[in-house]
């Protein structure tokens, strides 16, 4: 579990400059262990300074942050909640340091010194998690975006992380890996972990349990996705996108149509208004 | 015709052993004036394709073709096609490196011998252009937002005045917001001036939103081209070559589903839907 209680960030003074705007401030956030959640939010709105504080890459300047009950500003905890909160990044190419996909996975392992048989065995499960088995000899800079990126994600399992944040990770990928990643999110959530997925996308968030929507370092919104979205007046002055059939949905319902707001796809928007249209 | 592609093959390193056929045999005509998008998976060749359109790379077979300047594997020198053509790449705020926002757009005018108050008009328009308030000119380009650095360097582009613009890849990071106005403001020059572009994009809705016609390429060759209508109605081919149409092309295949062919298949974007749907309801069209 990652508690937040007041929590404010802002970088440290350099020089002659001072010390710089709150990035974040006065954050309250729980996450749950298990929990599937997605943080959205204008650029420069605090997401990516937030995820940082999750895995102690940052501190907090002020409020009280814990990761299971340590504090990052523990020396010793720190690296423990390290390999505890993994991060996987947006741009595939800048994420990979080995020659071929088993030796990069086994790349943070050997630096923790774990055993032989004990790395042998966690790389082994971490591919066959992210489907990159028969590619094991395979090198990295050979392989899609997708599979890069399912990469980055099997280094991550190999330290078994209770928790994985996904900074914008499905941002430079094309379709095909999108689906990928998204699909690999899905099977690390039915199996326990904790999934964080920053994005801009509404079709990803809409995957996850819970949304949070950041705006000027604090948190704007938060709860179902579906309901965030089925309220899109409420987001105009965050620019949020939403999902297509959602904006469709609610144009039309302006234009007066008796549309619900009950529809959770594109597919019953469609059988609304059939149903509506076919009438006459 | 503005660019002709004919009979276009790369091979990066060849007779090396890491030899690789990027592209085979591409054909392709852009009209001058055109909005074009060129959509394919990673790796498919895109990007192989606009750096011979930019005169970065010289064909191994064929030729490339934009307006009177022809390049084939013989040409010794690529750079009289880069008069014409601007490119930003991908990440363009790696092309950043002056000291201020506007020295920075003036460099690519001033190589072109221009100087003086035309050149300061010409940075002025051009900020205008890539929408940056005039306040930033004297600001250093490196504290701006991304945002704020991707149009400087697309401003830097637009300065040069090409008739051809390639954008690779030019919202990859930006917010929503900051991914509409930006091709709002491109799209507004393309129409306001002529300019020829070519979007690379990984977004099948941008390219339904704004070409007028679609190039897909997979593994190296050219296999679809066509209006954005008649390209993302080929839902199982896009598919395999790991696209796929836009939500809107998907909501309104699933209408024509229920409701019959009644409903165009060219609906693309949620206005084009919006419009439809709230006409036909309102009984204009018989359905």
């Amino acid at each position: 579990m990652i508690h937040l209680q007041g929590v404010g960030f802002r970088y440290p003074s350099v020089a002659e400059s001072g010390a710089g705007e709150w990035v974040l401030s006065n954050l309250d956030v729980t996450i749950h262990r298990g929990e599937y959640l997605a943080v959205m939010g204008p650029n420069g709105s605090g997401k990516s300074t937030m995820a940082r504080l999750f895995n102690g890459l940052l501190l907090p300047t002020e409020g009280v942050l814990t990761v299971d009950g340590l504090d990052p500003h523990d020396t010793e905890a720190v690296w423990e909640i390290r390999r505890r909160v993994g991060m996987v990044f947006q741009n595939p190419d800048n994420q990979i340091v080995a020659t071929t996909v088993i030796d990069d996975i086994a790349f943070g392992l050997e630096n923790r010194g774990v055993p032989r048989d004990e790395m042998v065995k966690r790389i082994q499960d971490a591919m066959a998690r992210v489907g990159l088995t028969s590619l094991e000899k395979a090198a990295p800079h050979h392989l899609s975006g997708g599979q890069k990126q399912r990469l980055a994600i099997a280094g991550v399992l190999a330290m078994r992380p209770s928790v994985i944040i996904f900074d914008e990770a499905t941002s430079m990928l094309d379709p095909l890996g999108r689906k990928e990643v998204l699909a690999a999110m899905q099977s690390l959530h039915q199996e326990g972990t904790t999934v964080i997925h920053i994005t801009h996308s509404a079709d990803e968030a809409l995957q996850a349990e819970r949304l949070l929507v950041m705006d000027k370092g604090q948190v704007v919104r938060e709860g179902k996705p579906l309901h965030i979205f089925s309220h899109p007046e409420e987001l105009e002055e965050l620019f949020l996108e939403v999902p297509m059939f959602i904006d469709l949905r609610e144009r039309l319902r302006r234009q007066g149509m008796a549309l619900s707001r009950d529809s959770a796809n594109s597919e019953e928007l469609v059988e609304e208004l059939w149903g509506l249209l076919s009438k006459g | 015709m503005g660019i002709v592609v004919q009979g276009l093959s790369h091979v990066y390193m060849a007779g090396t052993p890491f030899e690789k056929k990027a592209l085979s045999d591409v054909d392709l005509k852009v009209e001058t004036g055109s909005f074009v998008a060129i959509l394919g998976a990673t790796g498919s060749g895109k990007s192989t394709l606009i750096q011979h359109i930019a005169g970065l790379l010289r064909p191994t077979t064929g030729s490339v073709r934009v307006f009177d300047t022809v390049v084939d594997g013989t040409t010794k020198k690529l750079a009289p096609l880069r008069r014409h053509v601007g490119v930003a790449f991908q990440y363009p705020e790696h092309q950043l490196f002056e000291e201020t926002v506007a020295k920075d757009i003036a460099y690519g005018p001033s190589n072109q011998g221009i100087d003086g108050e035309a050149l300061t008009t010409r940075v002025r328009q051009s900020m205008e252009w890539a929408g940056l308030p005039e306040t930033l000119a004297d600001r250093s380009p490196f504290q701006l937002s991304g945002g704020q650095m991707r149009r400087v360097a697309i401003a830097g582009v637009l300065a040069m005045e090409p008739r051809v613009l390639i954008l690779d890849e030019p919202t990859a990071g930006l917010d929503p917001r900051g991914q509409r106005e930006l091709l709002e403001q491109i799209n507004a020059l393309h129409h306001e001036r002529g300019m020829t572009v070519l979007l690379v994009s990984h977004s099948m809705a941008e390219a339904a939103r704004y070409a007028d016609k679609i190039h897909v390429m997979h593994k190296g060759r050219r296999v679809l081209s066509g209006t954005p209508g008649e390209v993302f109605s080929q839902r199982e081919a896009l598919e395999q070559w790991g696209l796929e149409p836009p939500p809107a092309a998907a909501l309104c295949h699933s209408l024509r589903e229920r409701m019959g062919p009644s409903v165009p298949e060219d609906l693309l974007t949620v206005e084009a839907l919006a419009e439809y749907l709230s006409d036909r309801w309102q009984g204009r069209k018989s359905p």
